[in-house]
């Protein structure tokens, strides 16, 4: 929804955002940082200086935080549907928390783990407005989506936008059917 | 008896841990509510919570937790040894600030802090012992922790945005200009001051005709699509058919058509149809886009269905329709209202579509409203209202039927 992408632009102004002002009087940095204008950051360490894009991690942290609760809710019903007794077996045997986790749960979630991460990937891939609202395709976020956008309307070359949308359209058919393919067939 | 061992370490470590992470948490709160910057003394908050947490691991483990006998005293000490530090080591100003001004949401602050840190140490070392302990009992400290931290920082990053949101949406221009910092609600200026930026949103941005275009495209959207996706999901859950296999399979793939890849085509053929510019328009890409959604959760549920009743229906001479209505319909109810609150939600906060088609002020979605105030000679707190115009309704219906959502969500799409 459009309305946290605002939010998130509002948050984060170079000017009159929240998130600035509190790093700045806090002393962690010395100019406000244009999180969705400013392309890239000069990060030196050890003498090796690389450069850090700025807009792009934004626009990941973003999506990020838009959409865990929605991995969440599916790994939440499949970590519900495991049965106990397996973990009152270890328990009995001295596993260890952790041990239960990484021996127990973890391999039974690797199936929804990866439809998620599939979808996750193909939805992302195809997500416009998100992007569009953030930065509108500047500094270093411009995607095939929003290059679709770009090419029909903002150069009003639609020909140019379509061809940009059947390249979209062939990635994303390659995408599904990795996914039909990993996806498990035993559902309706 | 008091023993030292890793116990006593990994006490030290967790009482450290939670004064850094509180002190952190409730300076940020604090700045957030009061306005006042403050300078919250990372190093020796950390410090008091580990001297916290070394007085309580010593005591005894039987002991400590029961108010009755000892419990009482060596939570206290604790409690006094956290105020102790940090009112020493910052020379009485807990947040790097003065105590002179603003005392009272600074002694809240103070307050706050010195019980979270007691209760955090409490709730993750109260059973363990600062002798040796070993690796189960390490971990167990560790998760405690861990899960803690992990509600905290999740309960901040998903709700200080809204937080922003809507406490923007009740300032001034000048005091947002001013002082960012300042979120709390200044109650001199008057209700109507206070709700200025939603005044002139209904007034003076009409986004009463923008409300109304919403929800007449939304609930259309959700009929159209259900008496789309009803029969369609039981032709495909129930029905022997020629190619129903490969019809269940497309559906989804056509839900991953990403809606920019239509936009063009559909742009240029509602242009030449005069459907681009009009809410009937919306009312046939909406569905077109949800159908497949709806279809493919609605199958998955009647796939559950117990077909042994629709059997008995249809011996006792009801026909396909009648079987539907009368008996399916009602069995996938929870189903349908899931269901219809997706797609009812997908219309509300659709936006492409409305922001390619739409270009009479009068025919706005409350998306496309909100964007167009997305600019520079719009306030940002009229912005920010209309978020909040354009979340309030769908939150609300959310909290409402939140147990259907969640539930139909999960068990009729993708499994694991």
């Amino acid at each position: 929804m459009i309305a946290v992408a605002f939010t998130w632009v509002i948050l984060l102004d170079p000017y009159s955002g929240t998130l600035n002002a509190l790093l700045l009087r806090s002393g962690m940095i010395g100019t406000p940082i244009d999180f969705f204008g400013q392309r890239d950051v000069d990060i030196s360490i050890f003498g090796l200086t690389f450069q850090f894009p700025v807009a792009l991690t934004t626009v990941i942290a973003f999506e990020a935080w838009r959409y865990f609760p929605l991995s969440f809710l599916f790994i939440l019903a499949r970590m519900q549907a495991l049965s106990t007794d397996v973990y009152e077996a270890a328990e009995i045997d001295g596993a260890t928390p952790l041990q239960q986790f990484w021996y127990i749960s973890l391999p039974q979630l690797v199936g929804i783990l990866a439809v998620l991460f599939l979808l996750r990937f193909i939805w992302t891939f195809n997500k416009f407005d998100d992007i569009f609202l953030l930065t509108g395709g500047a500094a270093g976020t411009r995607t095939l989506t929003v290059d679709v956008y770009e090419q029909a309307f903002a150069v009003s070359n639609l020909g140019a936008g379509a061809a940009v949308a059947v390249v979209v359209f062939a990635v994303l058919l390659f995408f599904s059917l990795v996914f039909f393919k990993f996806s498990p067939q035993d559902d309706g | 008896m008091m023993r030292i061992g890793t116990g006593f370490i990994a006490a030290i470590l967790v009482g450290a841990f939670w004064g850094i992470v509180w002190m952190i948490v409730i300076g940020l709160v604090f700045t957030l509510f009061s306005g006042e910057p403050s300078a919250p003394p990372i190093g020796i908050a950390g410090l008091a919570g580990a001297i916290g947490a070394m007085i309580y691991s010593l005591a005894p483990v039987k002991t400590r937790d029961t108010p009755k006998s000892r419990g009482a005293k060596v939570q206290a000490s604790m409690v006094i040894a956290i105020f102790t530090v940090l009112m020493l080591a910052t020379f009485g100003e807990p947040f790097g600030l003065s105590l002179a001004y603003t005392i009272l949401p600074q002694l809240a602050a103070l307050a706050a802090f010195i019980a979270a840190v007691w209760w955090s140490i409490v709730a993750v070392l109260h059973d363990q012992s600062s002798g040796r302990i070993g690796r189960y009992h390490l971990e167990v400290v560790f998760l405690r922790f861990m899960k803690g931290l992990g509600l905290t920082l999740f309960t901040i990053v998903v709700a200080l945005p809204f937080y922003v949101m809507v406490m923007t949406s009740f300032k001034s221009q000048q005091s947002l200009i001013s002082n960012p910092l300042d979120l709390s609600i200044d109650l001199t200026q008057g209700l109507s001051g206070l709700f200025n930026s939603y005044i002139e949103l209904f007034t003076v941005y009409s986004f009463g005709t923008f409300l109304m275009n919403s929800a007449i495209v939304s609930v259309a959207t959700v009929v159209i699509t259900l008496a789309f996706a009803v029969p369609g999901a039981y032709a495909v859950a129930r029905l022997r058919f020629p190619g129903q296999a490969f019809l269940s399979r497309s559906i989804l793939m056509i839900y991953m058509v990403p809606a920019i890849v239509l936009v063009i085509p559909l742009y240029s053929v509602f242009s030449q149809l005069g459907l681009r510019n009009s809410l009937i328009g919306l009312m046939i890409v909406y569905p077109a886009t949800t159908i497949p959604v709806a279809l493919y959760m609605l199958q998955g549920y009647f796939r559950g269905l117990p077909s042994e009743l629709e059997e008995a229906g249809l011996m006792d001479g009801l026909k396909r329709p009648g079987v539907i209505l009368k008996i399916t319909l009602p069995l996938a109810l929870p189903a349908l209202a899931s269901v219809s609150l997706y797609v009812f939600m997908i219309a509300w906060n659709e936006f492409l579509f409305a922001f390619m088609f739409l270009d009479d002020v009068s025919m706005f979605t409350l998306s496309r409203g909100v964007v167009s105030l997305n600019s520079s000679e719009v306030p940002r707190q009229h912005l920010m209202a209309g978020a909040v115009i354009a979340t309030v309704p769908v939150l609300f219906i959310f909290l409402w039927f939140e147990r259907f959502l969640v539930a139909g969500l999960t068990a009729g799409s993708v499994k694991g």
